[in-house]
């Protein structure tokens, strides 16, 4: 019986013995807390995962289905968005177009980034000048994401002074909205800061660099109708990468070279993903061609010389093999077709942000505005020389004309880039499909200036934020 | 107790009139299973005139012939009073403890009288759901015990039900489940599937503050304290039991879906660009390209005349089968209960199936001053899902495909074969593709369960009793899932070669607890029961976890012979395919329990109690005090209450205190593999996680939660009312408690606003109340030696509020808005108000009442209703004849609206919708289609999306259980040999009939939102269990 004794006292002084840990236990596992951002290296590693979070795929799908590029194809599933009918709660928007928390959560990881830069512990002049060239990334990203935010869910054609909240530093706290002129004025100061930091080279351009900086002025200046900084800017762009030459444009599209590129952000299969399979999934064997989602439009289809016209080539592809197969149609968007089918990186390609394509149309377009006519068709027939064989120059005979022969450009250019419906957004343009690319009679034409133009503040935003401001046209 | 007393007090009287003519009598006494039982006290009733039987059972006894009565009782036996008549030998059966449930209560740190209970517990007998025929035996509670809602959402063999006590009290642990504790040794809830419920003695349901205030802050959702069976002294019993029983296909009827030819003139009626059904229709302008008007109309014929029945095709009915035997019995210092298991259930999907082995010893030794109890369980099980059903919202999941697949897909090619591949609008190959996607993958979880505790209690001194008891439970799962490299869906994954993913965990959990009671009795009528408790919870877990692509096409199921990985251009670095991770967190208690009996009328009891834990980061807030009081009073112990002749019983309890809900501390996790590890203090520190970009060969880092340093524990008052009382000499028995619970410091998962780059931050801001009455009856309404009835039934009613959220007024979570004056749970959305007759457009209420067509300028209501249902209960009717016992169970749920996606889905009517699924029937007639329409829904040209037109009541009453059993009697040889001493011959049918305006599948789930259901299935069961 004492041995029994025995054995529960040892069991009682084990149990008090291991008490006072026990209600200390600490994670072990996790990076939080002052170490995350402790090093250069740790601040880079947060630079990157800003990068990772990065996204321009929601503005070229956005554009797209919004506007007159695609039209229904094997699969139809997005009635709300393609037929202009959503509300603030609308789950095809929740699940597609959330441009809200996915660029704010870039701002507060470059900001995060900003605060702990100062005081990384550094490891000698090599750390010194990665620590420029980070604030420099975070600054231009801090920029990029606001100028997103603000296409999507603002713009002063439309009927709203107010853009967004501009995001300088990390905070759980309500924002409310504040109005475009102190919005830009910000950016402005963020990007022409970056701009002396990023690298004034093209060795990595999978980051920001110096050329990026200029082309993402050019395109604000554009939106904000600064014709004159536009011209600046883009020609700063022009002159740093050229055109490229038209044989090798093609190629462009498949990574196989980076002409007209000041920025790009990297993908592959498993990082970042398929940007082609917005539109067409992947396949299963070449008799076994992915379920397209989306095919070109009509509009988009025939607005091309398709013989000389290069980006016919590089941008659309009429497959045979489809005939085969049961398909609706033979027509495919090839942009991002990536290798071939039922291949590894099918539908994988970079996501191209500035190309000079696009400088040289702000550049016309602003020349129009700003009554140098010379400037706009001289840009025009440069890019149509680079895209067509056996170009004949034309001449813009007014602004107006010019005006509209650069917004056909754009589109021919642009598609699958997330310009479209912006592009008519800015101009309070009306969003006009043919009656073939119509899914039905009431889904052919979104007015001019029709409130759908701006998105809605998301519902969950205007329930977690009470200074959040709606949308005009809709209820929260 | 009641009678006990009484007995007292004949005891006194009878000392007076002692009677001089005694006479003998002799008798044996047995158990239920004619086993006979040594040292039961044999005593005439109301004296202390007595014996006790022999190691065969056999008595015998000299009475006098004033004896009316006498009583038999045993350890681990009911008592039993027998009428003394002329004869002089008297044959005794015993019954089983569980019979006397209402006697003791198993708080798991003690057995408390049920006279000095202050609390709020129900007791559910082991009998009721030992022969249910469901893996996980949650599942079987449904409607057994007032407060407790049971919501099975998944009929997935082995799948665990969702257990709520008294409410949701929780926002942030909405779903957190009671703490279960099997002989004194926490486990788990979603473990059950490797246990066997057969070894279950009594369930008991601790709801009160009082009673659930033993386990502190693991207790705050409530507890549920299981006992397994123990070994009786006498002969050594055995028994086989077993069962073979069959799950019925689900019926989708409900669901009213078109059949093909309606389908294809549907189509055409809405011109529905890119279908079949107005394609290839004559009144269709277009001719496909390379096609002729006279192929178009060959196509539609052929398409016309395909009609599959998918129900056929995705499900199959499943076998199952249980084989189990146990033994018990033992010594009066040492008793045995062991048991071993198998049970192997097919689900009603195509590779679904749960088998499980267990084994279990149960010892109970006293030697002297001291008592030890050693109770071990270990099992094995093995559960394999189907792939889709995983997935959940999939078109890979059968569940959903069979209403979204269009009846005019053949899955099969000309030789039998699957005709899979990609799959178009004109020439769907989903089905197929679906059938193949099961074929070439596998998922399944291992589990290896092991729950064992020692128990070792010393009397020091015969007031003071030191007792330790040590626990441990650890679960080990390993989880795989394989997808064939040379398949379709195989081509589909990374690296187009198949896929591998495995994790594996193991989640150990130990307790300790050591106590020193004092327990004795003054002057007969003051007892003082005092007892000191220190209880350490030691938890940890770690698991790995890998992904492998790129598999070898030759072998099935391995990630042997994959091979390497190939990179893309200027590709320099890869991402890791393996991870681990592990944590862990303790909980450290000290608690002291003071109880005084007054002459067992009064009882007044308290706790009080310091719990820390590891799981609050801030140091501050890791400690809370707590405490509990309760009061209870047995008023027919009064003397102004003898005289009365109405009850036999009467019993007022109140009981109040706080216990705090660690469980509903909000935690992240680290992703390994198809495992997952609990990062315990992850949502409370910034934390920052791995994050990769193509762009560059440096690893990225994101921040994942902005961290909440001022997190505290929330904490529950609850207030308890209680009143039993029997009549009708105990044959009507009837328990009434009304409770008053307020939750404070209640976690508000405030929602960020998306500026701050998160979704939504822990904050202590609430306060939530669940009020509530639950009333059970039990009536013997006819008890005879050959004929009984038997009916029980509990209801209960449960009214949630939040009081108060702090700074905001209202967030959404799902469908449904969590707002201050309302109840968790209410849905929130438009207000649909059918079509416009002139348009055909959606017409929506505006938030000033008025009406529009546009979407856009619709206003949210909250008006609707919740999914969690007020009202609950079930009822029992069990009727037993001579040897055959009926017994039949219902369940129900009212006042309960849940949103029905898949209506949603097949009575959207817009081009989009009719693509991808297979509409209902009620579209035919119920779809505007021109000016004067008066139509619930709109025009196929305009969405209504997702709306109050798809909140539906999910109220149900359902035939959850009917078990008829035949009792065999004692088969002997002609020698006289016993072969067998008694069996039991049952056949049994679970979710045999429900009633409900669901228009789903099964209006019984433990969620809101209705998409992909697997319903609960409709068994048949035989049984047999022999005694030898």
């Amino acid at each position: 019986m004492k041995k029994n004794i025995f054995l529960l006292f040892t069991l009682f002084l084990i149990t008090l013995s291991s008490c006072k840990k026990v209600i200390e236990i600490k994670e072990t596992d996790f990076i939080g807390g002052d170490i995350a951002l402790k090093s250069v290296l740790n601040n880079e590693q947060g630079i990157i995962g800003a990068y990772a979070a990065m996204n321009v795929e929601m503005g070229i799908l956005l554009n797209s289905v919004f506007a007159d590029e695609v039209r229904v194809a094997d699969f139809y599933n997005a009635a709300t968005v393609h037929e202009w009918q959503y509300a603030s709660t609308d789950i095809g928007l929740r699940d597609n177009y959330t441009a809200f928390p996915l660029y704010y959560r870039v701002i507060d990881r470059v900001n995060r980034v900003l605060i702990a830069l100062p005081t990384a512990t550094s490891n000698g002049a090599a750390d010194d000048a990665t620590k420029l060239r980070l604030r420099g990334e975070a600054l231009f990203l801090r920029a990029f994401c606001h100028f997103e935010l603000y296409r999507f869910y603002s713009n002063t054609a439309v009927g709203t002074d107010l853009a967004l909240a501009y995001m300088e530093t990390p905070s759980l706290e309500p924002q409310a909205r504040i109005t475009v002129a102190p919005y830009f004025v910000k950016l402005k100061a963020d990007l022409a800061a970056a701009k002396l930091l990023l690298p004034n080279n093209l060795v990595d351009i999978n980051r920001a660099t110096f050329l990026a900086a200029s082309g993402l002025q050019a395109r604000i200046a554009l939106y904000l109708k600064e014709y004159n900084d536009a011209i600046t800017f883009s020609t700063e762009y022009i002159n740093g990468i050229p055109l490229s030459p038209r044989a090798s444009f093609v190629a462009l599209w498949s990574d196989l070279n980076r002409n007209e590129l000041a920025f790009k952000l990297s993908r592959t299969p498993s990082v970042g993903g398929r940007i082609g399979s917005l539109y067409r999934g992947t396949s299963a064997a070449t008799t076994n061609i992915g379920a397209i989602t989306w095919k070109p439009s009509d509009k988009l289809w025939d607005s091309y010389d398709k013989v000389n016209d290069i980006r016919f080539a590089a941008y659309l592809k009429d497959e045979p093999l489809l005939l085969t197969q049961s398909r609706s149609s033979t027509r495919l968007i090839a942009k991002y077709a990536g290798t071939g089918y039922a291949t590894a990186s099918e539908n994988v390609a970079d996501a191209k942000v500035f190309r000079t394509g696009e400088m040289y149309l702000i550049r016309a377009e602003a020349g129009a505005e700003t009554g140098n006519l010379a400037l706009a068709t001289a840009d025009l027939n440069t890019l149509r020389a680079a895209r067509i064989t056996g170009y004949v120059n034309v001449t813009l005979a007014s602004k107006d004309a010019a005006i509209t022969t650069i917004m056909d450009e754009r589109f021919k250019e642009l598609p699958f880039e997330g310009h479209r419906f912006w592009d008519l957004k800015r101009r309070n343009l009306p969003v006009t499909r043919l009656l073939v690319d119509a899914p039905n009679a009431n889904a052919a034409t979104l007015a001019a200036g029709n409130f759908r133009f701006l998105l809605p503040i998301p519902n969950p935003e205007i329930q977690a934020n009470k200074l959040m401001q709606q949308n005009p046209g809709y209820t929260n | 107790m009641r009678k006990f007393v009484t007995m007292l007090l004949c005891g006194v009287l009878a000392f007076t009139q002692v009677s001089a003519q005694n006479r003998n009598i002799k008798g044996k006494v047995t158990d239920d299973k004619s086993n006979p039982v040594a040292n039961a006290t044999i005593l005439v009733k109301g004296t202390t005139n007595g014996t006790t039987s022999a190691a065969d059972g056999s008595f015998s006894l000299s009475i006098p012939s004033t004896a009316k009565e006498l009583v038999i009782r045993s350890l681990g036996f009911g008592t039993l009073e027998l009428p003394i008549t002329a004869t002089a030998t008297y044959a005794v059966s015993l019954k089983a403890a569980s019979e006397n449930l209402e006697e003791v209560i198993v708080t798991g740190y003690s057995r408390e009288k049920r006279t000095q209970f202050s609390g709020a517990a129900s007791l559910i007998s082991g009998k009721v759901i030992e022969t249910v025929p469901v893996g996980s035996f949650d599942q079987a509670l449904q409607g057994r015990a007032p407060g407790v809602l049971v919501n099975s959402g998944s009929g997935q063999p082995g799948a665990s039900a969702t257990v709520t006590i008294r409410g949701v009290q929780s926002i942030q642990g909405a779903g957190a489940q009671p703490l279960y504790i099997l002989d004194g040794i926490p486990m788990p809830a979603g473990d059950f599937q490797t246990m066997n419920p057969n070894d279950f003695e009594s369930i008991t349901v601790l709801k009160d503050a009082n009673s659930a205030g033993l386990y502190g802050a693991r207790g705050g959702t409530g507890v549920i304290v299981i006992t397994t069976k123990k070994g009786k002294a006498g002969a050594t019993n055995f028994q086989y039991r077993s069962q073979f029983g069959v799950t019925n296909k689900p019926d989708f009827s409900a669901l009213n879906l078109m059949n093909t030819r309606e389908m294809l003139a549907y189509e055409e009626r809405e011109k529905l660009v890119g279908t079949p059904g107005w394609t290839y229709s004559p009144l269709n302008p277009a001719i496909p390209a390379g096609s002729s008007a006279a192929r178009k109309a060959v196509i539609l014929d052929s398409m016309g005349n395909i009609d599959v029945n998918y129900t056929d095709i995705f499900f199959r009915q499943g076998i199952s089968q249980t084989h189990e035997l146990n033994m018990s019995g033992g010594t009066d210092k040492t008793k045995y209960y062991m048991s071993a298991g198998y049970f192997k259930q097919e689900g009603i999907d195509l590779g679904s199936n749960l088998t499980r082995y267990t084994t279990r010893i149960n010892l109970d030794h006293v030697a002297d001053k001291l008592t030890v109890q050693f109770n071990t369980t270990a099992g094995y099980s093995i559960s394999n899902f189907a792939e889709g059903e995983v997935l959940g919202n999939s078109p890979r999941n059968p569940f959903q495909m069979t209403y979204r697949a269009k009846t005019y897909e053949n899955p099969y090619k000309a030789d039998g074969s699957l005709n899979f591949g990609t799959s178009t609008q004109l020439a769907l190959r989903q089905v197929a593709n679906l059938l193949e996607g099961i074929q070439n993958s596998q998922r399944n979880t291992d589990q290896i369960k092991l729950n064992s505790g020692l128990s070792l209690g010393y009397k020091i001194l015969p007031t003071l009793t030191l007792k330790n008891i040590f626990g441990i439970d650890v679960a080990q799962e390993t989880q795989e899932r394989y997808i064939n490299a040379n398949s379709l869906i195989g081509s589909l994954q990374t690296f187009n070669s198949g896929l591998v993913q495995e994790g594996n965990r193991t989640t150990t959990q130990l307790i300790n607890t050591t106590s020193l009671v004092f327990l004795k009795k003054f002057k007969e009528v003051h007892e003082v029961e005092a007892g000191g408790y220190f209880e350490v919870i030691r938890g940890y877990q770690k698991a790995i976890g890998l992904t492998l692509f790129n598999l070898d096409p030759r072998l099935n199921q391995t990630g042997q012979g994959a091979q390497a990985l190939p990179v893309s251009v200027g590709q320099t670095t890869y991402p890791q395919n393996a991870s681990s991770a592990r944590s862990g967190f303790g909980i450290r208690s000290f608690f002291g329990t003071l109880r005084y009996s007054y002459s067992n009328k009064y009882s007044i009891n308290g706790i009080i109690r310091r719990d820390g834990t590891s799981r609050i980061a801030n140091e501050a807030n890791r400690e809370i005090t707590t405490w509990s009081a309760g009061f209870t009073w047995n008023a027919l112990q009064e003397k102004f209450l003898k005289s009365q002749n109405i009850f036999t019983d009467l019993r007022f309890r109140v009981s109040y205190g706080i216990t705090p809900n660690i469980g509903s501390i909000a935690t992240s996790g680290y992703g390994v593999g198809l495992a997952g590890v609990t990062n315990y203090q992850g949502l409370q520190v910034p934390s920052f996680g791995t994050t990769a970009y193509a762009g560059s060969t440096i690893g990225g880092l994101a921040p994942t939660t902005p961290g909440n340093p001022n997190l505290a524990i929330e904490n529950i008052k609850k207030l308890n009312i209680g009143l039993d009382f029997n009549v009708w000499k105990n044959r009507a028995r009837f328990t009434v408690d009304v409770y008053d619970n307020r939750t404070e410091d209640l976690f508000v998962s405030q929602p960020l606003s998306g500026t701050t780059g998160f979704a939504n931050l822990n904050i202590n801001a609430g306060v939530m109340t669940n009020k509530g009455v639950e009333f059970t009856a039990a009536v013997d309404v006819v008890k005879k030696k050959d004929f009984s009835v038997n009916v029980t039934w509990n209801h209960s009613i449960n009214n949630n509020n939040i009081e108060d959220l702090g700074l905001v007024n209202e967030y959404f979570l799902g469908t449904f808005v969590i707002r201050k004056g309302i109840p968790y749970g209410s849905h929130y959305n438009y207000n649909y108000l059918g079509a416009d007759p002139a348009t055909g457009q959606p017409r929506f209420e505006t938030a000033d009442g008025k009406e529009t067509f546009d979407i856009a300028k619709a206003g949210q209501f909250a008006k609707f209703g919740t999914y969690l249902p007020k009202h609950q209960g079930g009822f029992n009717l069990e009727i037993r004849y001579r040897a055959i016992t009926i017994s039949s169970f219902f369940s129900y749920q009212y006042d309960v609206v849940r949103s029905d996606n898949t209506r949603n889905w097949i009575t959207r009517g817009t081009p989009g919708f009719h693509g991808a699924v297979r509409a209902s029937r009620e579209l035919i007639d119920g779809q505007w289609q021109k000016a004067g329409d008066i139509k619930r829904y709109q025009s196929s040209a305009f969405d209504r999306g997702f709306t109050s037109s798809d909140l539906n009541d999910a109220k149900f009453l359902r035939f959850r259980n009917l078990n008829v059993s035949y009792q065999i009697p004692q088969i002997k040889t002609n020698g006289g040999t016993v072969l067998i001493k008694s069996a039991r011959f049952y056949v049994q049918a679970q979710n045999l009939a429900i009633w409900t305006p669901w228009k789903g599948i099964d209006p019984e789930d433990n969620n809101n939102i209705s998409l992909n259901e697997y319903p609960n299935p409709k068994m048949f069961v035989m049984g047999l269990d022999i005694n030898f």
